[in-house]
Protein backbone atom coordinates (compact mmCIF):
# COMPACT_ATOMS: atom_id res chain seq x y z
CA UNK A 1 0.00 0.00 0.00
CA UNK A 2 1.39 3.30 -0.75
CA UNK A 3 -0.13 4.98 2.64
CA UNK A 4 1.84 4.22 5.91
CA UNK A 5 -1.89 3.34 8.13
CA UNK A 6 -5.63 3.14 7.39
CA UNK A 7 -5.73 6.54 9.20
CA UNK A 8 -3.74 7.99 6.53
CA UNK A 9 -5.11 6.14 3.57
CA UNK A 10 -8.90 7.24 4.89
CA UNK A 11 -7.08 11.11 5.58
CA UNK A 12 -5.02 11.03 2.08
CA UNK A 13 -3.12 14.50 3.28
CA UNK A 14 -6.17 16.45 3.60
CA UNK A 15 -7.96 15.24 0.16
CA UNK A 16 -10.02 12.63 1.97
CA UNK A 17 -13.55 13.73 2.09
CA UNK A 18 -13.15 14.78 -1.68
CA UNK A 19 -11.62 11.78 -3.30
CA UNK A 20 -14.05 9.55 -0.80
CA UNK A 21 -17.36 11.67 -1.46
CA UNK A 22 -16.27 11.42 -5.55
CA UNK A 23 -16.10 7.37 -4.84
CA UNK A 24 -19.24 6.94 -2.33
CA UNK A 25 -21.70 8.88 -4.82
CA UNK A 26 -20.35 7.00 -7.61
CA UNK A 27 -20.63 3.12 -5.54
CA UNK A 28 -24.47 4.84 -5.28
CA UNK A 29 -24.83 5.90 -8.70
CA UNK A 30 -23.63 2.45 -9.88
CA UNK A 31 -25.65 0.76 -7.74
CA UNK A 32 -28.74 2.50 -8.44
CA UNK A 33 -28.82 2.06 -12.05
CA UNK A 34 -28.37 -1.96 -10.98
CA UNK A 35 -31.71 -1.60 -9.21
CA UNK A 36 -33.24 0.33 -11.51
CA UNK A 37 -32.58 -2.34 -14.02
CA UNK A 38 -34.08 -4.83 -11.56
CA UNK A 39 -37.32 -2.80 -11.44
CA UNK A 40 -37.81 -2.44 -15.02
CA UNK A 41 -37.41 -6.35 -15.58
CA UNK A 42 -40.43 -6.45 -12.20
CA UNK A 43 -42.76 -4.06 -14.05
CA UNK A 44 -41.95 -5.68 -17.48
CA UNK A 45 -42.91 -9.49 -16.29
CA UNK A 46 -45.98 -8.40 -14.31
CA UNK A 47 -47.30 -7.06 -17.53
CA UNK A 48 -46.33 -10.09 -19.07
CA UNK A 49 -48.08 -12.29 -16.66
CA UNK A 50 -51.47 -9.98 -16.50
CA UNK A 51 -51.40 -10.31 -20.01
CA UNK A 52 -51.32 -14.32 -19.36
CA UNK A 53 -54.12 -14.44 -17.17
CA UNK A 54 -56.46 -11.79 -19.59
CA UNK A 55 -56.15 -14.15 -22.55
CA UNK A 56 -56.57 -16.96 -20.07
CA UNK A 57 -60.05 -15.17 -18.58
CA UNK A 58 -60.77 -14.34 -22.66
CA UNK A 59 -60.31 -17.94 -23.59
CA UNK A 60 -62.48 -19.01 -20.94
CA UNK A 61 -65.45 -17.09 -21.87
CA UNK A 62 -65.20 -17.86 -25.34
CA UNK B 1 -29.09 -10.44 -49.97
CA UNK B 2 -27.42 -13.28 -47.54
CA UNK B 3 -24.88 -11.00 -46.29
CA UNK B 4 -27.76 -9.22 -44.93
CA UNK B 5 -29.35 -12.10 -42.70
CA UNK B 6 -27.23 -11.12 -39.70
CA UNK B 7 -28.96 -7.53 -39.63
CA UNK B 8 -32.34 -8.91 -39.94
CA UNK B 9 -30.99 -11.43 -37.23
CA UNK B 10 -30.10 -8.85 -34.70
CA UNK B 11 -33.38 -6.77 -35.51
CA UNK B 12 -35.77 -9.85 -34.13
CA UNK B 13 -36.39 -9.20 -30.02
CA UNK B 14 -36.65 -12.67 -29.69
CA UNK B 15 -33.11 -13.70 -31.27
CA UNK B 16 -31.75 -10.80 -29.22
CA UNK B 17 -33.18 -11.55 -26.28
CA UNK B 18 -31.73 -15.04 -25.77
CA UNK B 19 -28.34 -13.98 -26.97
CA UNK B 20 -28.28 -10.99 -24.85
CA UNK B 21 -29.24 -13.52 -22.13
CA UNK B 22 -25.69 -15.67 -22.96
CA UNK B 23 -23.77 -12.56 -23.23
CA UNK B 24 -24.93 -11.09 -19.53
CA UNK B 25 -22.45 -13.03 -17.17
CA UNK B 26 -19.51 -12.13 -19.62
CA UNK B 27 -19.96 -8.35 -18.86
CA UNK B 28 -21.31 -8.49 -15.38
CA UNK B 29 -18.19 -10.60 -13.73
CA UNK B 30 -15.05 -8.40 -15.63
CA UNK B 31 -17.25 -5.23 -14.87
CA UNK B 32 -17.24 -5.54 -11.42
CA UNK B 33 -13.72 -6.95 -10.99
CA UNK B 34 -11.96 -4.34 -12.99
CA UNK B 35 -14.35 -1.77 -11.35
CA UNK B 36 -13.85 -2.74 -7.55
CA UNK B 37 -10.18 -4.06 -8.19
CA UNK B 38 -9.05 -0.93 -10.24
CA UNK B 39 -10.44 1.66 -8.01
CA UNK B 40 -9.18 -0.63 -4.92
CA UNK B 41 -5.64 -0.30 -6.59
CA UNK B 42 -5.95 3.12 -7.51
CA UNK B 43 -7.42 4.65 -4.49
CA UNK B 44 -4.36 2.42 -2.04
CA UNK B 45 -1.76 1.38 -4.33
CA UNK B 46 -0.79 3.81 -6.68
CA UNK B 47 1.64 6.89 -5.52
CA UNK B 48 -0.13 10.18 -4.66
CA UNK B 49 0.75 12.87 -7.75
CA UNK B 50 3.89 15.61 -7.38
CA UNK B 51 1.70 18.26 -8.39
CA UNK B 52 -2.04 17.09 -7.54
CA UNK B 53 -1.18 15.02 -4.11
CA UNK B 54 -4.09 12.51 -3.72
CA UNK B 55 -7.00 14.10 -5.10
CA UNK B 56 -5.99 13.21 -8.19
CA UNK B 57 -7.34 9.49 -7.85
CA UNK B 58 -10.75 10.86 -8.65
CA UNK B 59 -9.61 10.19 -12.36
CA UNK B 60 -10.19 6.54 -11.72
CA UNK B 61 -13.79 7.35 -11.53
CA UNK B 62 -14.45 10.58 -13.08
CA UNK B 63 -12.32 10.16 -16.42
CA UNK B 64 -14.29 6.50 -17.00
CA UNK B 65 -17.46 7.77 -15.86
CA UNK B 66 -17.28 11.20 -18.64
CA UNK B 67 -15.81 8.62 -21.41
CA UNK B 68 -18.32 5.79 -21.29
CA UNK B 69 -20.57 9.26 -21.32
CA UNK B 70 -19.85 10.08 -24.10
CA UNK B 71 -19.37 6.46 -25.70
CA UNK B 72 -22.61 5.86 -24.79
CA UNK B 73 -23.81 9.09 -26.51
CA UNK B 74 -22.50 8.16 -29.35
CA UNK B 75 -23.54 4.63 -29.60
CA UNK B 76 -27.36 5.82 -28.90
CA UNK B 77 -26.66 8.43 -31.95
CA UNK B 78 -25.51 5.38 -33.93
CA UNK B 79 -28.57 3.23 -33.42
CA UNK B 80 -30.78 6.33 -33.88
CA UNK B 81 -29.79 6.70 -37.34
CA UNK B 82 -30.15 2.62 -37.40
CA UNK B 83 -33.89 3.17 -36.65
CA UNK B 84 -34.62 6.11 -39.02
CA UNK B 85 -33.08 4.61 -42.09
CA UNK B 86 -34.26 0.62 -41.82
CA UNK B 87 -37.21 1.22 -39.07
CA UNK B 88 -35.29 -1.46 -36.83
CA UNK B 89 -37.77 -1.64 -33.87
CA UNK B 90 -34.80 -2.60 -31.74
CA UNK B 91 -32.72 0.00 -32.63
CA UNK B 92 -35.50 2.38 -30.69
CA UNK B 93 -35.12 0.39 -27.92
CA UNK B 94 -31.16 0.33 -27.45
CA UNK B 95 -31.43 4.11 -27.82
CA UNK B 96 -34.39 4.94 -25.35
CA UNK B 97 -32.89 2.52 -22.92
CA UNK B 98 -28.65 4.06 -23.45
CA UNK B 99 -30.09 7.46 -22.41
CA UNK B 100 -30.92 6.82 -18.41
CA UNK B 101 -28.24 5.24 -18.07
CA UNK B 102 -25.78 7.79 -20.23
CA UNK B 103 -27.36 10.56 -18.11
CA UNK B 104 -26.33 8.97 -14.86
CA UNK B 105 -22.96 9.05 -16.00
CA UNK B 106 -22.60 12.41 -17.17
CA UNK B 107 -23.91 12.83 -13.91
CA UNK B 108 -21.39 11.12 -11.86
CA UNK B 109 -18.59 13.14 -14.18
CA UNK B 110 -19.57 16.51 -13.69
CA UNK B 111 -20.19 15.86 -9.88
CA UNK B 112 -16.97 13.97 -9.32
CA UNK B 113 -15.04 16.72 -11.66
CA UNK B 114 -16.70 19.50 -9.24
CA UNK B 115 -14.95 17.87 -6.56
CA UNK B 116 -11.78 17.30 -7.97
CA UNK B 117 -11.71 20.94 -9.08
CA UNK B 118 -12.32 22.40 -5.56
CA UNK B 119 -8.52 21.04 -4.32
CA UNK B 120 -7.09 21.06 -7.23
CA UNK B 121 -8.22 24.49 -9.29
CA UNK B 122 -10.18 26.18 -6.16
CA UNK B 123 -13.42 26.27 -7.34
CA UNK B 124 -16.23 24.13 -8.21
CA UNK B 125 -17.33 25.19 -11.11
CA UNK B 126 -16.00 27.16 -14.13
CA UNK B 127 -18.47 27.90 -17.48
CA UNK B 128 -15.51 26.73 -19.58
CA UNK B 129 -15.80 24.90 -22.55
CA UNK B 130 -14.90 21.40 -21.16
CA UNK B 131 -17.67 21.64 -18.52
CA UNK B 132 -20.24 23.66 -20.43
CA UNK B 133 -20.41 21.21 -23.20
CA UNK B 134 -20.48 18.40 -21.14
CA UNK B 135 -23.17 20.21 -19.06
CA UNK B 136 -24.99 20.43 -22.84
CA UNK B 137 -23.89 16.30 -22.60
CA UNK B 138 -26.56 16.04 -19.64
CA UNK B 139 -29.12 18.43 -20.85
CA UNK B 140 -29.02 16.32 -24.22
CA UNK B 141 -29.80 13.03 -22.44
CA UNK B 142 -32.47 14.51 -20.14
CA UNK B 143 -33.73 16.26 -23.27
CA UNK B 144 -34.20 13.28 -24.61
CA UNK B 145 -35.72 11.09 -22.11
CA UNK B 146 -38.77 14.00 -21.98
CA UNK B 147 -39.48 14.55 -25.84
CA UNK B 148 -39.93 10.68 -25.59
CA UNK B 149 -42.07 10.74 -22.34
CA UNK B 150 -43.99 14.00 -24.13
CA UNK B 151 -45.66 12.10 -26.86
CA UNK B 152 -48.45 9.46 -26.45
CA UNK B 153 -47.50 7.75 -29.68
CA UNK B 154 -44.68 5.13 -29.03
CA UNK B 155 -43.43 5.59 -32.86
CA UNK B 156 -43.51 9.02 -33.22
CA UNK B 157 -41.98 9.50 -30.11
CA UNK B 158 -38.64 7.17 -30.57
CA UNK B 159 -38.34 9.43 -34.24
CA UNK B 160 -38.46 11.96 -32.57
CA UNK B 161 -35.81 11.42 -29.99
CA UNK B 162 -33.89 9.63 -33.02
CA UNK B 163 -33.85 13.34 -34.76
CA UNK B 164 -32.53 14.69 -31.57
CA UNK B 165 -29.85 12.26 -30.47
CA UNK B 166 -28.23 12.22 -34.07
CA UNK B 167 -28.42 16.21 -33.68
CA UNK B 168 -26.99 16.41 -30.14
CA UNK B 169 -24.15 13.81 -31.59
CA UNK B 170 -22.20 17.31 -32.92
CA UNK B 171 -21.18 18.22 -29.12
CA UNK B 172 -18.99 14.71 -28.89
CA UNK B 173 -16.16 16.38 -30.42
CA UNK B 174 -16.73 19.58 -29.40
CA UNK B 175 -16.27 17.96 -25.55
CA UNK B 176 -13.29 16.00 -27.07
CA UNK B 177 -11.31 19.01 -28.50
CA UNK B 178 -13.12 21.36 -26.31
CA UNK B 179 -9.65 21.53 -24.36
CA UNK B 180 -7.49 22.07 -27.18
CA UNK B 181 -9.83 24.58 -29.18
CA UNK B 182 -10.33 27.12 -26.30
CA UNK B 183 -8.54 28.19 -23.23
CA UNK B 184 -9.60 25.80 -20.01
CA UNK B 185 -8.56 24.93 -16.78
CA UNK B 186 -9.06 21.46 -17.75
CA UNK B 187 -5.89 19.33 -18.47
CA UNK B 188 -5.49 17.86 -21.94
CA UNK B 189 -6.39 13.82 -22.21
CA UNK B 190 -3.71 12.40 -20.47
CA UNK B 191 -4.65 9.41 -22.83
CA UNK B 192 -3.38 9.73 -26.42
CA UNK B 193 -4.78 7.17 -28.96
CA UNK B 194 -1.26 8.58 -31.10
CA UNK B 195 1.66 9.39 -29.31
CA UNK B 196 3.00 8.60 -25.90
CA UNK B 197 0.21 9.22 -23.03
CA UNK B 198 1.03 11.90 -20.78
CA UNK B 199 0.68 9.77 -17.56
CA UNK B 200 3.03 7.21 -15.70
CA UNK B 201 2.42 3.89 -16.52
CA UNK B 202 1.76 2.85 -12.92
CA UNK B 203 -1.12 5.77 -13.03
CA UNK B 204 -2.32 4.61 -16.19
CA UNK B 205 -2.57 0.59 -15.56
CA UNK B 206 -5.47 1.23 -12.77
CA UNK B 207 -7.06 3.77 -15.13
CA UNK B 208 -7.51 1.08 -17.91
CA UNK B 209 -8.83 -1.12 -15.84
CA UNK B 210 -11.50 1.10 -14.25
CA UNK B 211 -12.51 2.10 -17.58
CA UNK B 212 -12.90 -1.20 -19.37
CA UNK B 213 -14.80 -2.01 -16.03
CA UNK B 214 -16.98 1.18 -17.02
CA UNK B 215 -18.11 0.57 -20.48
CA UNK B 216 -18.54 -3.23 -19.71
CA UNK B 217 -21.03 -2.23 -16.81
CA UNK B 218 -22.96 0.30 -19.24
CA UNK B 219 -22.85 -2.42 -21.76
CA UNK B 220 -24.52 -4.94 -18.58
CA UNK B 221 -27.00 -2.14 -17.81
CA UNK B 222 -27.20 -1.25 -21.54
CA UNK B 223 -28.70 -5.22 -21.69
CA UNK B 224 -30.53 -5.25 -18.62
CA UNK B 225 -32.65 -2.51 -19.71
CA UNK B 226 -32.95 -3.60 -23.27
CA UNK B 227 -34.08 -6.83 -21.77
CA UNK B 228 -36.94 -5.44 -19.80
CA UNK B 229 -38.34 -3.24 -22.36
CA UNK B 230 -38.67 -6.25 -25.22
CA UNK B 231 -40.34 -8.22 -22.33
CA UNK B 232 -43.19 -5.42 -22.05
CA UNK B 233 -43.49 -4.47 -25.25
CA UNK B 234 -43.56 -8.63 -26.66
CA UNK B 235 -45.44 -8.92 -23.74
CA UNK B 236 -48.52 -10.70 -25.91
CA UNK B 237 -46.50 -12.76 -28.49
CA UNK B 238 -46.06 -16.15 -27.76
CA UNK B 239 -42.37 -16.43 -27.33
CA UNK B 240 -42.45 -14.38 -24.14
CA UNK B 241 -45.81 -15.76 -23.08
CA UNK B 242 -43.89 -19.15 -22.80
CA UNK B 243 -40.77 -18.25 -21.88
CA UNK B 244 -42.26 -16.58 -18.88
CA UNK B 245 -44.37 -19.82 -18.14
CA UNK B 246 -41.34 -22.22 -18.78
CA UNK B 247 -39.42 -20.19 -16.06
CA UNK B 248 -42.29 -20.27 -13.48
CA UNK B 249 -42.45 -23.68 -13.40
CA UNK B 250 -38.84 -24.32 -13.50
CA UNK B 251 -38.40 -22.32 -10.92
Amino acid sequence: MFFASVGELWNMAGHGPYVWFSFGVSTLVLIGLLLEARRRDRSARALVAAAARRRRAETHTS
Amino acid sequence: MANWQWFHKWGSPRWFYQFSGRLLPWLAVPALLLLIGGCIWGLAFVPADFKQGNSFRIIYIHVPAAAVAMGGYVLMAVAAAVHLIWRMKLAAIVMLSAAPIGAALTFLALLTGAVWGKPTWGTWWVWDARITSVLILFFLYLGLIALYQAFENRDAAARACAVLAIVGVVNIPIIYWSVEWWYSLHQPASIKFIGESSIHPSMLRPLMATLTGMYLFFGWVLLLFVRADILERERNTRWVQELLSSERSGE
